[in-house]
């Protein structure tokens, strides 16, 4: 059995007050043999607003929301809270740096890392 | 099926996802794997709006309803599909189908809603009837 590769560091955004309702956005990571495919729900953000950035080991992504309701509606219920997104990830060798891209779609925005050329199998002809 | 609602501002939640975790409870994944899309309710002098948050979505599998002054959202969320050879290492994302209804607390104009996704939040606009919107009443 192989390490994952991916570590998901369960981080908090901050402990300021204004991150109260920064909330970390549900995952699906899959394995493929070529890559890593990182899936974050993030309904209400916009793709203009998000920030994936990646720094020495760490794939960090945040995004904030706007506002859902127009000014001098009266909100009569609510459970849309979040008012922004954050989520780390740590990296583990084996990942090209070079080659993570992302499309966001639907409010999920997908994270493709590629593996290393070492890292992907191969499979070995035998003569 | 049996669909129950209670009063505004108490919802329904029927997820078939939720008899899947009480009957392979080995399947049970994530925070949030029963499939209950988050709601809001807002308000204005003419219209209700209504924001669900359906990220991963199709537009095309969701359905709203509005019988009897009940709107129901319902639908079904398809877990993605794995490429061959792959393998999933970490699931939060609640899949499955789902159903919300609530009662709306005004009459309205049924056959004038509308309703948009984007960015994983369906938004559904209810024109309030006529003589739920507010009048000014001249004074003599």
């Amino acid at each position: 059995m192989r390490n994952e590769n991916l570590i998901v560091r369960e981080s908090s955004a901050g402990n300021g007050e204004e991150y109260q309702n920064i909330v970390a956005p549900n995952a699906g990571i899959t394995e493929t043999p070529e890559a890593y495919v990182v899936s974050l729900e993030m309904p209400g953000a916009r793709k203009e607003a998000i920030a994936l950035t990646l720094a020495k080991d760490v794939l960090t992504v945040h995004a904030g929301i706007g506002a859902h309701h127009g000014n001098g509606d009266t909100v009569l219920y609510r459970e849309l809270r979040s008012t922004g997104y954050h989520r780390e990830f740590s990296l583990g060798d084996g990942i090209d740096p070079n080659s993570v891209s992302a499309v966001f779609e639907e409010g999920v925005l997908t994270v493709t890392l590629l593996k290393t050329p070492e890292s992907t199998p191969r499979t070995i002809p035998i003569n | 099926m049996l669909v129950q609602f209670e009063r505004f501002p108490m919802f329904s939640q029927m997820g078939e996802r939720f008899l899947d975790d009480m009957f392979g409870g080995f399947q049970t994944k994530g925070r949030n794997s029963a499939m209950v899309p988050s709601l809001d309710i807002s308000e204005s002098a003419n219209e209700l709006v209504i924001l669900a948050e359906l990220p991963g979505v199709a537009k095309d599998e969701v359905k709203v309803t509005l019988h009897d002054g009940v709107l129901t959202i319902s639908g079904e969320k398809k877990q993605a599909d794995m490429p061959e050879g792959s393998r999933r290492h970490r699931e939060e994302r609640a899949s499955g189908t789902f159903s919300r209804s609530l009662e709306l607390p005004v009459p309205v104009n049924a056959s004038a809603v509308s309703a948009e996704m984007k960015d994983g939040i369906l938004r559904i606009v209810v024109p309030k009837a006529e003589e739920a919107r507010p009048r000014e009443i001249r004074v003599n």
